[in-house]
Formats: structure tokens, C-alpha cells, sequence
């Protein structure tokens, strides 16, 4: 448990990177966990061959490992190809976190952010 | 000393564990675990489909444990109708009594504090039949707004053909005060009918379906010490005799006779609505579960659950981060004690109560409406069984104090 709320991920929640809204773009998504209330919305602008992630802001409610871990992968999407970011998983964002495994119950949490992305990105073309 | 406790083996597997949540599911003595074994054991055949000895057998305990669960409950034995929970219970009045009784503009009238169970059945049945869904509201204090409920009768008088209500809520621990729904339905004169969501009534508190005055209650055994997927459906007699309650379900067991254009139900006015395979060996755990509550008494049960809700009431209170939800006395609630950790979202509070062996619940509890209403994003529920104590609670206090440790 001690792993959960180490200072790394208590850090990222309480000062999240890249958050807010952009504006000037029509790709936003907002993703939901019903069972335990965590939103997050994401706008995000891509390259003019849809290839790459120009920018990403988010905003959003929730625990400690949703919100961590979304400010986590916003600094990693930025830069990168699209076809790469949707090839990221579960194990990718452990590794984020500095985390070896993650319970069941928080496996939702941990992927809230990655889905909103991947939403958004897969029907791009 | 809880004296209840050693008759559970979870705790004697796990001394460290602290469970609180009971609202999801209880544990189970280990006279319903022997119930359920005993039979697989013992007594395995189908039920009322052959004459050799194991199936009489079988028989004999299906329709006995059947007496005693009915018995529970106040109510005949013809008014039981086993479902898997209470979920599907409501589905059951869904299907077997809404779809074939009501017709497009009339109302369904349910409150703001209901479990999903019984909100999504009704708005499928809209899809399907064009009924509406309307929502009592509740007071500040999470309560069934009574004048609201008035309002809404006045305006809608005889197109309101059900009200159904959470008889206790699962987040808010709130106590439908059915006596004076059921007066205001009489006042009024409207010919509605009243179904109450029993899933946390029945753990807490002695139910007499008999004196109720509902026409509908439905049940979950697994959250009153029994197994899980057992439940039922209690439904007053009349309305299975003249037919407004019809099988929604349909096949063997349920049948007089099946011809290849037609078929004709059992005359049985339970035996139909039993198709298939019922799980008898669950009947069993779900007669026995009944049997040792019995033994304690409900009205002890509710009295030692409301001082459990009056001592982390008072407990609770003394935290200053920590918002209790739902009415301020054990008057008006029953079973649970919500509340909001200000500035560390639910889900972490629970992951560190979790840390100190502490099981709560934490989320929406299934009442996204009533999170909704009140703009709250998530909850932590501690619910109570028979088997929890004021240690229980300290040891809840307690790991909730070193939430501010974690996160300063």
C-alpha cells in the first residue's frame, strides 16, 4: 500500500503537469469511472499529418493514481507519434508510477488517463 | 467482546480484518457454509422432477427451507418468488408486473437517493412502454421529502401506478418512512402500488411483509449472512391470484402443460415462477442464514446495528476532515455511515484504511444520482453486520488518522 502514496505520486496529483483546457481544437474527450468518480477530459491538438501529439491539457477529479498518472503520461504524449501512444499499455503506465504491479481495484484509475488519450487518437485519420 | 464473531471463520482466517462493508456483502457463519456443503454432500438431485429417494429428499429441503425464508420475511409461502438478488427482483416487478400492467403517461415514482437496481429498470421500461420516471427529493438531510412526494401526488393523482422506494439507503443509511407514503396514497385516494428495495432493510431490521403494507419487497440474501445468488421477490398474494404478476421468466418447472403452439403456466402460484434448476443448496444457506438470525432476534440485530451508527455517528464527528452524509440521528438511518474525507478523494482514503486491515467501501456505492445532486464525487461507506463492534469503529478512527500522515 505504502507503495501507492509514494512522495512521486502524491506529488504528481497535488501539482499535475500540462493541466487545463486547450483551446482552438475539436479533440476533446471527457472519460469516466463510474464505480469510484474519477473524470478526467482531455483536449489535445496533433500535427498537420495527424502523425505526432503537438499538445495536451487535462483537467479532472479523482484519486491519487488517476490524477498522478495522467500527469505523468501528459509529459510523455506530448512529442510523441501517434501510432506509438496507442500502443501503450497497463505495464507502461506502472512504470511511470515507479510501481511493479497495481491491485485490482485500482487498474481503472491507472488507465482513465491512457483510455481518454487513446479515444481520441484512434479514429484520428 | 463481539459474541457473534467466532461463529464466522473469515475472522478466524483473518484476525487482523476489520470489515465495514457490509452494504456490499456480509460474511457467513459457518452453519450457512455447512447448510450449503451438506447439501452437495448429502442431498444432491432436482427438485420435484423424480421419485427416487435423493430427489424427495431434495425436495424436502428446497420446500422446507422455502417455509422458513417466507417465514422470515411475514409473508406465505406463495408470495416468495426466489431470484438471484435483489437486483434481479426488481427487474422481476419490471418485467413480470410493470411491462404487463402499465401503459404509455403513467408514472413510476422512485426518490434521489436510489440504488441502480431500482432506477435503470424503470427507465428501461419507459424505453419500452412509454411510462415516465419521476424522482421524490430529499430534505438537507438526505431524508424522503414527504411534501414533495404530496406535491407530486396532488399533480399526477391516478397516473402514478408505482412508487418504490429504498426501505433502507445504501449510502445515506436513510429509512423510507413507508407509513406515511402508504397514508398519503390512501389520503389521496390514488390506486398506485408501493414496492420497497429491501437490500438493506433485511440484514437490519425485522421485516413483517404481512403488516408492511407494501405490495412488493425484494431481497438479497447474500447481504443477511447468506449466500450469494440467492434473493427474492415477496408480492402480496392478490396479485399473483388474479395474474398481475406474471412469470417473467420462462421454461421447465413452470409449466402444466407444453404443447407445440401453447403452453399453460402451473397453477402453482410459486411454482411458476421457478424455471429451471432452482439453487436449492443456496435455499438451504439462505433458510439457515435466517434461522440464526432468528436466534439473535431482529429486534436485537436493529438495536445493536443503530448503537454501532450512534457511537461512529459520535466518533466520526470528532475528526474535523471527516463530513458525515445522510440524517444526523439513529431515528432516521440504519446499517451504514457515510462520509467525505475533505481534500483526498475516496478511493485513496480507502486504499489507506485498507493498509491498516480496515474494509470500507468507496465510490458511488451504485447511487450515482444521489453523488450527482449533491455535487459529491465519490464517498467512503463503513457498513455494519452483527459481528462489528466499537472496536471496530475505533480501529476505523484510528486509520483514518493517518490519512493526514500520507497526505499533508
Amino acid at each position: 500500500m505504502s507503495d501507492l502514496f509514494q512522495e512521486i505520486i502524491l506529488d504528481e496529483a497535488k501539482s499535475p503537469a500540462n493541466y487545463g483546457t486547450l483551446t482552438g481544437t475539436d479533440l476533446k474527450k471527457v472519460r469516466f469511472n463510474p464505480s469510484c468518480g474519477d473524470t478526467i477530459q482531455v483536449t489535445i491538438k496533433v500535427n498537420q499529418n495527424k502523425e505526432s501529439v503537438v499538445d495536451l491539457k487535462w483537467t479532472g477529479e479523482g484519486c491519487t493514481i488517476s490524477m498522478a498518472t495522467m500527469s505523468l503520461l501528459s509529459k510523455e504524449v506530448i512529442g510523441k507519434k501517434i501510432e506509438d501512444i496507442l500502443k501503450l499499455d497497463q505495464e507502461y503506465l506502472l512504470s511511470l508510477l515507479d510501481l511493479e504491479t497495481i491491485t485490482p481495484g485500482r487498474i481503472k484509475c491507472l488507465q482513465l488517463g491512457l483510455k481518454a488519450v487513446k479515444d481520441l487518437l484512434i479514429n484520428i485519420k | 467482546m463481539n459474541l457473534y464473531k467466532k461463529d464466522f471463520p473469515i475472522f478466524n482466517n483473518n484476525p487482523k480484518l476489520v470489515y465495514l462493508d457490509n452494504g456490499a456483502t456480509s460474511q457467513k457463519p459457518q452453519l450457512v457454509i455447512d447448510a450449503i456443503s451438506s447439501y452437495y454432500e448429502n442431498s444432491c438431485a432436482n427438485v420435484h422432477r423424480g421419485v427416487h429417494h435423493l430427489s424427495d429428499v431434495s425436495t424436502t429441503i428446497f420446500e422446507t427451507s422455502k417455509k422458513t425464508v417466507a417465514s422470515f420475511f411475514g409473508a406465505k409461502n406463495s408470495e416468495l418468488i426466489f431470484t438471484r438478488n435483489a437486483t434481479e427482483a426488481l427487474n422481476g416487478l419490471a418485467y413480470g408486473w410493470a411491462m404487463n400492467n402499465l401503459k404509455e403517461g403513467d408514472i413510476i415514482l422512485v426518490s434521489l437517493l436510489e440504488h441502480h437496481a431500482n432506477i435503470v429498470p424503470w427507465q428501461e421500461v419507459g424505453k419500452q412502454i412509454g411510462t415516465h420516471l419521476n424522482y421524490i427529493s430529499l430534505t438537507n438531510e438526505g431524508l424522503l421529502d414527504i411534501n414533495d412526494l404530496e406535491e407530486k401526488i396532488i399533480k399526477h393523482g391516478n397516473k402514478i401506478k408505482l412508487i418504490s422506494l429504498a426501505h433502507v439507503s445504501n449510502t445515506l443509511g436513510t429509512i423510507a418512512p413507508i407509513n406515511k407514503v402508504i397514508s398519503l396514497i390512501k389520503k389521496h385516494k390514488i390506486n398506485c402500488k408501493v414496492s420497497l428495495d429491501g437490500a438493506q432493510s433485511a440484514p437490519h431490521m425485522k421485516i413483517n411483509f404481512a403488516k408492511l403494507g407494501v405490495d412488493f419487497y425484494a431481497f438479497s440474501g447474500h447481504k443477511m449472512l447468506g449466500p450469494m445468488g440467492i434473493g427474492g421477490l415477496l408480492v402480496k398474494e392478490t396479485l399473483l391470484q388474479n395474474n398481475e404478476m406474471k412469470p417473467w421468466l420462462f421454461g421447465g418447472g413452470m409449466i402444466e402443460s407444453v404443447y407445440k403452439e401453447k403452453t399453460i403456466f402451473n397453477e402453482d402460484l410459486s411454482e411458476r415462477f421457478i424455471p429451471g434448476t432452482p439453487d436449492v443448496a443456496s435455499v438451504a444457506g439462505l433458510a439457515t442464514a435466517c434461522e440464526y438470525l432468528n436466534k439473535i432476534e431482529m429486534e436485537k440485530v436493529e438495536q445493536d446495528d443503530k448503537a454501532l451508527v450512534k457511537y461512529a455517528l459520535d466518533q466520526l464527528s470528532t475528526i474535523n476532515e471527516v463530513e458525515i452524509i445522510g440524517p444526523k440521528s439513529t431515528q432516521d438511518r440504519l446499517g451504514s455511515v457515510a462520509f467525505i474525507y475533505k481534500g483526498v478523494h475516496a478511493h485513496d482514503v480507502a486504499q489507506v484504511l485498507d493498509g491498516e486491515n480496515v474494509a470500507v467501501r468507496s465510490g458511488h456505492h451504485c447511487t450515482m444520482p444521489l453523488h450527482t445532486e449533491n455535487k459529491w464525487v465519490a464517498t467512503v461507506r463503513a457498513s455494519f453486520s452483527i459481528y462489528n463492534s466499537k472496536d471496530d469503529i475505533d480501529k476505523l478512527v484510528n486509520a483514518i488518522k493517518k490519512i493526514k500522515t500520507i497526505f499533508k
